[in-house]
């Protein structure tokens, strides 16, 4: 297929009929039937096909156009704005849902497709011949292929899920954060003219006049799909009852209509083309959101096209549909924060989105406020009102600590650094300006678990791990040193091969796309005429999610302690324990577990912890100037990674059993923050956050502290932000917690219940009486 | 003993003003019958028993010098008054049904521990509360605590009941801030039964704190149907306007989540039959005070 092809295949002109007129009754289709889904994807195998390899930039274009029929769903009910869309089973997406990374094939493939009962025998015999197909030409796939013996070897697997391990791959785009103020700034047309602009200085026959060509035409699709949403929504209208939602689906359709060209100039206009872009490119954040739409809420609300209500019922809107797509370790929202064009009109917004957030409490968005010192603050306060209603929203990042922070881990300057904003699970990357996606995993305990058994993994007893001679140096473990060390060299062994997987992923991922509809919207592509991984984006980065950390901290202090210092068992002792999940060592296991642990502002600790904090966070930044990217840097989040890798994992020396979770994030290990809040909040405070790339810390609070010690409880936390704390993820505690905590007193050691001159701890109260402290604190 | 306390306890809210830590002292001089914190009477270390989570394993019984704990018919039995405290038990317990409340610390310790939180008292307007059991009771160990804490810097409260030598309150009356002095009952004869003791020198006491440029916060437990009357209140009143000093006047409305704590360290729930207060009877009680003229009460 030649360049002139590619803008011959328009995605509208499946729904016209010959006459180029739409047909109402296609329109309106809900979504296409298995049959017709298989087809789909088979025009979408043949246009893949017809193109060569020289050519990723315009096939990626070609096949974007025709599975784009596949992928929309129509307007619902209640819905204020277009963008239903789903991933295709086979298809094209930056942003898989699990493992993808281009063209990959849905992990659901099975419900969505493969099971279904009208597939006719032979589209059953087609989709079979498909997934052969996809099965080696998928983007991760090929990597894989293409991926080093060492890096096979050292880390054979992906399935944190399923298996033990130290390392494991992963193979995904993730965090992309685009350009909406951009996207909003300049519109469709604006954006189609900068891209005029810049190709018009090469040839066309030269790489970037290809990228160009790509990104022109998926601007095309992305109008086109505009314009069927508004004949959409418009053909809705004409059928519907009642007259209010016929006059809303009416201003839809005007609205959509509008954005397929022109820039929006009304705060509707600015939240459709952001959310239907976002689908679109399938990414799962979306940005600092009070930014970009300052200047059209601004201009609305001062020509009294909207006020506060409509701005909340339309913001709304975009919630429900970001709860219905349910990307919940996503869907990032930030607002507050350095780096905004108009801080004032900003903050118009962000009080608007906090307003939002409290109506519609939900898991997602997931929303970040961002403060620093002269910050208007009533978007801080707003924002603990917000958490003390008992949602768990917003996160809190302190600007005076994360910029500085920001700078010297990302190695950029302040005028960059403001623009740090989070994804995902908390990883930083610099708004539209550069990745970070976690390719790898590393469980530090499972790598101190090996060592500790030279070579041997508990879980399983095979090998595992850096090959038995590098163990020689260290002896037989005879001082703590011989341990410690042997476990760094272990960590040391897994990163090199982890950065080194990262950035050929990244390299083989720009051999197969451009990701066109991403490099529109990040710096600086269209500038530099290169996508986004072939060297359009300004910082190419990579990170790696680490787990288990405070355990294994944790577990190093107790046997330094334990093992070496009072000598009250061996390491093969210990060895026996462990392998015994503690059965018949209850006694050494309550020795274990009295050891001083993370959290407790106790130096013994902590200090172990700064060191295999330090440790990680060094030899993983070491490595981007080794294998050629700007960055790659640890992340200390919080998913459910830390409870699924915990269940392959054996007991360990804190006196964990096994198969018990992980510590999530930066924090102590659950129940293990003994001496209160405020110890716990120091401890927090003494990691350095200037070599890592984003952490997240959880504080559980009952609702009588935050309401009826409001002042005390912002005393807390601003005293924890000024000295050093970086982040925090505050919840109250609320009716779901209620029996939590009193099945697992253990996990709210903390709860704080005072009264005055009445000494105890909540876990230590019989459960009737917790169940009447709690019931209280709910009020 | 001396030097012995049994428990810190960080981030208190109602020990005193601000964000503070409060440092409990073992041993008290009165045994109030609505005390939430027993296992502060005695002196010495107490040893508690949890029966629920004892495995009946019997591991204790052999480290037990004084036959505190013995075994009849499978099971362990604690005597509680043959304990000394001396804690070789608590090693063996697999499970921590046993516990010892009470350990050693020294006055330099616990201000190392509680400097900790500086950051937070000095914005907060917070700082150090000794409470317990009594402070009193062991007036030097006290004494050097807030030495040290005024060295340090940190706002100081205590927190007692007045019954102690007044030779011991003159000693620390230069090193604190705000006393949180507890007064439980105006009769003479009812206090001597709910208490233990007269409350002759406690008001003797009180007059000699006032005498001084102290400042002093009026602590009143008050228990449904014992002290929750008229005639109590009224003194009250009267005491809080008779002396300057006594910048404020707060109810502490009884409530029942130690009692666990008494059968735990074996000893007997006390006499009085009150249940936790209730809001209403709160709110009562504050009425009550404000129609009668109190100008000084923190309302809750």
């Amino acid at each position: 297929m030649n360049q002139q092809q590619v803008f011959n295949t328009s995605f509208l002109s499946s729904y016209t009929n010959k006459q180029g007129k739409l047909i109402p009754d296609l329109l309106l289709r809900s979504e296409p039937s298995p049959n017709e889904m298989v087809s789909i994807i088979e025009e979408f195998t043949n246009t893949y096909k017809n193109f060569s390899p020289d050519d990723i930039e315009l096939r990626e274009a070609a096949c974007i156009a025709i599975q784009l029929k596949g992928i929309i769903r129509p307007i619902q009910e209640q819905d204020l704005f277009a963008g239903r869309m789903i991933q295709m089973p086979i298809g094209f997406t930056p942003q898989s849902k699990g493992t993808g990374l281009g063209y990959c094939i849905h992990p659901d493939i099975d419900q969505m497709l493969l099971n279904k009962p009208e597939l006719s025998d032979k589209n059953n015999g087609k989709l079979e011949e498909l997934l052969s197909f996809w099965q080696q030409e998928g983007t991760v796939q090929k990597s894989r292929k293409k991926m080093p013996e060492e890096v096979k070897q050292i880390i054979p697997s992906e399935l944190y899920f399923l298996e033990s391990g130290i390392a494991f791959q992963l193979y995904r785009m993730s965090g992309v954060q685009l350009d909406y103020y951009k996207l909003i700034k300049l519109g469709i047309s604006g954006l189609l003219e900068e891209i005029a602009t810049n190709k018009s200085n090469y040839l066309p026959d030269s790489k970037e006049f290809k990228l160009y060509l790509g990104m022109e035409s998926v601007l095309h699709s992305f109008s086109e799909l505009c314009l069927f949403y508004a004949a959409q929504s418009n053909e809705l209208a004409v059928r519907e009852a009642n007259a209010d939602r016929a006059t809303e689906l009416a201003e839809m359709s005007k609205v959509l209509e509008n954005i397929s060209e022109n820039k929006p100039t009304t705060f509707r206009e600015g939240l459709q083309l952001v959310y239907l872009y976002n689908r679109f490119d399938g990414a799962k954040n979306y940005g600092r959101m009070d930014n970009y739409l300052a200047d059209l809420y601004n201009e609305d609300h001062k020509n009294g096209r909207i006020d506060e209500e409509e701005a909340v019922r339309l913001l709304s809107g975009i919630w429900r549909l970001m709860i219905f797509r349910d990307n919940r370790y996503d869907t990032r929202l930030i607002i507050g924060g350095l780096g905004r064009y108009d801080e004032e009109k900003a903050d118009e917004v962000a009080m608007l989105i906090l307003e939002t957030s409290n109506r519609i409490a939900d898991i997602v968005p997931q929303v970040a406020l961002r403060f620093h010192k002269k910050q208007n603050f009533k978007l801080y306060q707003k924002g603990l009102n917000v958490l003390a209603s008992g949602n768990t929203f917003p996160m809190l990042y302190n600007d005076e600590v994360n910029i500085p922070a920001v700078q010297k881990a990302f190695n950029i300057p302040y005028q960059e650094a403001i623009h740090a904003i989070q994804f995902g699970c908390g990883e930083y990357v610099i708004n539209h300006r550069s990745v970070g996606t976690p390719s790898g995993v590393i469980n530090l305990l499972q790598a101190l678990l090996v060592t500790i058994n030279r070579g041997i993994d508990p879980t399983t007893g095979k090998p595992m791990g850096m090959p038995l001679d590098q163990y020689l140096k260290y002896r037989d473990f005879e001082t703590f040193e011989d341990l410690f060390n042997a476990y760094k060299e272990q960590v040391s062994y897994h990163v090199g091969p982890l950065a080194l997987q990262e950035y050929l992923e990244y390299t083989h991922a720009a051999e197969d796309n451009s990701y066109l509809t991403t490099s529109i919207l990040m710096n600086d592509c269209i500038k530099r005429g290169k996508a986004v991984f072939d060297g359009g984006i300004r910082y190419m980065g990579g990170t790696l999610e680490t787990y288990g950390n405070t355990n294994t901290a944790d577990s190093l202090t107790a046997i330094r302690e334990l093992v070496y210092k009072k000598k009250e068992f061996t390491l093969d002792e210990l060895r026996k324990m462990l392998v015994a999940d503690f059965k018949g060592f209850e006694i050494e296991r309550r020795k274990l577990l009295d050891c001083s642990k993370y959290g407790n502002d106790n130096d013994v600790a902590d200090e172990m912890m700064l060191e295999v904090h330090n440790h990680i966070c060094k030899v993983t930044s070491e490595q981007a100037a080794l294998i050629g990217l700007h960055s790659y840097l640890v992340v200390v989040i919080n998913n459910d990674a830390n409870t699924v890798l915990g269940t392959f994992t054996s007991a360990s020396p804190d006196g964990r059993k096994v198969a018990t979770y992980l510590c999530p994030g930066n924090n102590p290990v659950g129940g293990a923050d003994k001496n209160g809040v405020t110890a716990f909040l120091n401890s927090l405070a003494k990691l350095d956050p200037t070599i890592h790339a984003g952490s997240v810390q959880n504080m559980k609070f009952s609702k009588e502290v935050v309401t009826k010690h409001r002042k005390m409880f912002e005393v807390l936390i601003d005293t924890y932000f000024e000295n050093g704390g970086t982040q925090a993820m505050l919840t109250v505690i609320n009716k779901g917690d209620l029996e939590e905590a009193i099945k697992y007193p253990s996990k709210y050691q903390n709860l704080i219940v005072r009264v005055g001159g009445f000494s105890e701890r909540f876990v230590n109260l019989p459960p009737e009486t917790q169940r009447e402290i709690l019931s209280r604190t709910l009020n | 003993m001396n030097n012995q306390i049994f428990d810190i306890q960080t981030f208190s809210l109602h020990d005193g003003p601000g964000i503070r830590t409060t440092v409990f002292l073992k041993g008290c001089t009165l045994r109030c019958q609505w005390c939430s914190n027993p296992e502060g009477f005695d002196s010495k270390p107490t040893l508690s028993y949890q029966l629920k989570k004892c495995t009946q394993c019997l591991e204790c019984v052999e480290k037990c010098p004084t036959g505190a704990l013995t075994s009849q018919n499978g099971k362990l039995v604690v005597q509680h008054k043959k304990c000394n405290g001396c804690g070789e038990c608590i090693e063996s317990c697999q499970t921590q049904a046993l516990k010892l409340y009470g350990y050693h610390a020294d006055a330099q310790e616990i201000i190392n521990l509680v400097q900790k939180d500086k950051s937070y008292f000095d914005k907060s307007g917070g700082g150090i509360t000794l409470s317990g059991g009594e402070v009193m009771r062991q007036a030097e160990f006290t004494r050097e605590i807030l030495q040290l804490a005024k060295q340090a810097e940190i706002h100081t409260c205590i927190e007692t009941c007045g019954f102690g030598k007044q030779d011991d309150y003159a000693s620390i009356l230069p090193l604190v801030d705000i006393f949180l002095f507890d007064y439980k009952l105006t009769d003479p004869k009812e206090h001597k039964k709910y208490t233990g003791q007269s409350n002759k020198l406690i008001l003797e006491n009180l007059k000699f704190i006032c005498s001084s440029r102290a400042k002093i916060i009026l602590r009143l437990p008050v228990i449904p149907k014992i002290n929750d009357n008229i005639e109590h209140f009224k003194a009250v009143i009267a005491l809080s306007n008779k002396y300057e000093n006594i910048e404020k006047v707060e109810i502490m409305p009884y409530h029942n989540w130690g009692e666990h704590k008494y059968r735990e360290i074996g000893l007997s729930l006390p006499e009085i039959e009150a249940e936790s207060a209730t809001d209403q009877e709160i709110a009562n009680w504050e009425s009550t005070f404000i129609e009668m003229g109190c100008k000084k009460l923190i309302r809750h």
